[in-house]
């Protein structure tokens, strides 16, 4: 008989499995009564369209800043609602309320037409079309450019393709080098044959990328989750939060096959923004022409973009003036944790108004 | 093929939550033998929670594989290296799954200051899960497997163009 630290009575824990079953039933059916809506929560207008790609403009909320408009630009993986989801929980919300004019390039869902598209026409055609779009609705040279994870590095692209076009760059939670040893989605998608894949896929499936997702950390983001849900059955609000995100979670886009193939070997496997060589649309992408202020942001506990593979976004570029803060916090908390409602659009409009 | 295209849908949330709450019983049933016992032998419990810890490992975009009367003469070769992949990575995860077992009979054996008493389930439940995350992010930076989740993502991918 070994000793242990188990001291769980018998008849207590019968009524707490009672009291869990209970709980599980109660959230199941509330959950059964929830609509959550369209996607996001800001009013918005269509500004242009391009392809599948929309950009959207948001309804002012405060008086004009005085500074650049603020293009968006988010990952073609999971859709960009995430930004905006609820109004207690947005990152647009908070930028509109310190008077930014706010546009967000939104990908779109890829079909099978779409199966050709390649980073040139993402970074380059449809990003470049938004960006003019914006510079000629509002007669500037340059606009502030905000990029999302995976959107970050394309942003980055765009800004050392066509620097005259950028006046400020601002990356949240954005992988720069792929190969830091805390990078787990890096090590498995090393190993990827992906040429095969998509030569036998198109598109590569959305949901697929979602497992992988899920994957990193399997039991956390499913057993524990949802095991959490008890605690929170005759909360509705809660109920209803949980349910946006389960929503989002599992809204994700096909990837454009020729797109996704290019961004797996040329980021993933072999590291080419830090390395040298990265080529989009015939044009060498070079970071050091990237010569904006910068204001890089990432999150403390990312367990999908790690901070150090954020953090060498210093000395990569051409850039005097480049900012890294650190949020306290995962990839999802940057979005949508209490305390970055308050933090992040604070540190950034105040660091594009220092600009 | 590669993917259940119902997730997300209110079927798929339903069936997800009924799974993992079973799920959650199912570590109280484990225990509950040795609980009634009083002084449990926590030692003897690693055997039992393999299984449960296998399950949650198993990546969720793993089809149920088709009968092999059911794959067409030509897809024969890729339904072979999808059998082989299936069983490499089943092993990987296995072997994850032990580690994890053992390594939460290890917690629950600890004493001390840094080793509160567990008085109620979901300590229990919280241990479980810190435990098996452990083990698997230890196993799951490795070549092994990664090497044997690529192959298995391969075989998929080969098997779907040969009997799409």
């Amino acid at each position: 008989m070994s000793a242990t630290r188990l001291a769980l009575d018998p008849s207590r824990v019968g009524a707490e499995m009672a009291e869990f079953s209970r709980r599980m039933t109660r959230a199941l059916e509330q959950l059964a009564t929830i609509e959550t809506g369209g996607e996001g929560c800001s009013l918005r207008e269509e500004a242009l369209r391009h392809g599948k790609t929309v950009l959207w403009r948001y309804g002012r909320m405060a008086a004009d800043a005085g500074l650049p408009p603020l293009v968006i630009c988010y990952a073609l993986v999971n859709r960009p609602y995430m930004l905006d989801l609820q109004p207690d929980r947005s990152l647009i919300r908070g930028l509109l309320a310190r008077g930014l004019d706010v546009y967000l390039v939104d990908w779109g869902y890829p079909d099978a037409s779409d199966s050709g598209l390649m980073l040139d026409d993402y970074v380059n055609r449809q990003l470049g079309a938004c960006i003019d779009h914006v510079r000629r609705a509002h007669g500037i040279a340059a606009v502030n450019l905000l990029g999302v994870c995976q959107g970050g590095t394309m942003s980055i692209c765009h800004a050392a393709l066509h620097p005259e076009r950028v006046r400020n760059l601002v990356t949240m939670v954005t992988p720069v080098d792929f190969h830091t040893a805390e990078n787990l989605l890096s090590k498995w998608v090393r190993k990827l044959d992906v040429e095969r894949m998509v030569a036998a896929l198109g598109n590569v499936p959305g949901a697929l990328l979602n497992a992988a997702f899920i994957a990193l950390m399997p039991l956390r983001l499913t057993a524990q989750k949802y095991a959490g849900l008890a605690d929170i059955a005759e909360d509705r609000a809660a109920l209803e939060n949980f349910l946006r995100m389960e929503r989002w979670i599992h809204d994700s886009p096909d990837q454009a096959g020729a797109a996704f193939r290019e961004f797996i070997r040329g980021f993933f496997q072999e590291n080419r923004l830090v390395r040298g060589g990265l080529v989009i649309g015939g044009r060498a992408v070079d970071p050091r022409a990237v010569c904006c202020p910068i204001l890089n942001i990432y999150a403390s506990k990312d367990h999908l973009v790690p901070p150090s593979a954020s953090r060498p976004l210093a000395g990569l570029t051409g850039s005097r003036d480049y900012t890294a803060f650190e949020f306290d916090g995962g990839h999802i908390g940057i979005y949508v944790s209490r305390s970055a409602q308050e933090l992040l659009p604070r540190t950034i409009a105040q660091w594009l108004q220092e600009r | 093929m590669l993917t259940d295209q119902s997730r997300g849908s209110a079927a798929f949330l339903q069936r997800t939550l009924a799974d993992y709450a079973q799920g959650y019983a199912g570590l109280v049933a484990a225990l509950w033998g040795p609980m009634q016992s009083g002084k449990p032998d926590v030692s003897g419990l690693r055997e039992m929670l393999v299984e449960p810890y296998r399950r949650l490992f198993t990546p969720p975009f793993l089809p149920v594989p088709p009968a092999a009367a059911n794959v067409g003469a030509g897809a024969g070769p890729a339904f072979l290296r999808w059998q082989g992949a299936a069983r490499r990575f089943a092993g990987v995860t296995s072997a994850i799954a032990v580690d994890a077992s053992r390594r939460f009979a290890a917690a629950l054996g600890q004493t001390g200051p840094d080793a509160p008493p567990i008085t109620t389930l979901a300590e229990l439940h919280a241990l479980w899960i810190d435990c098996g995350e452990a083990a698997y992010a230890e196993a799951a930076h490795g070549d092994d497997f990664a090497a044997a989740q690529a192959e298995l993502l391969a075989a998929l991918v080969e098997l779907r163009a040969a009997a799409p």
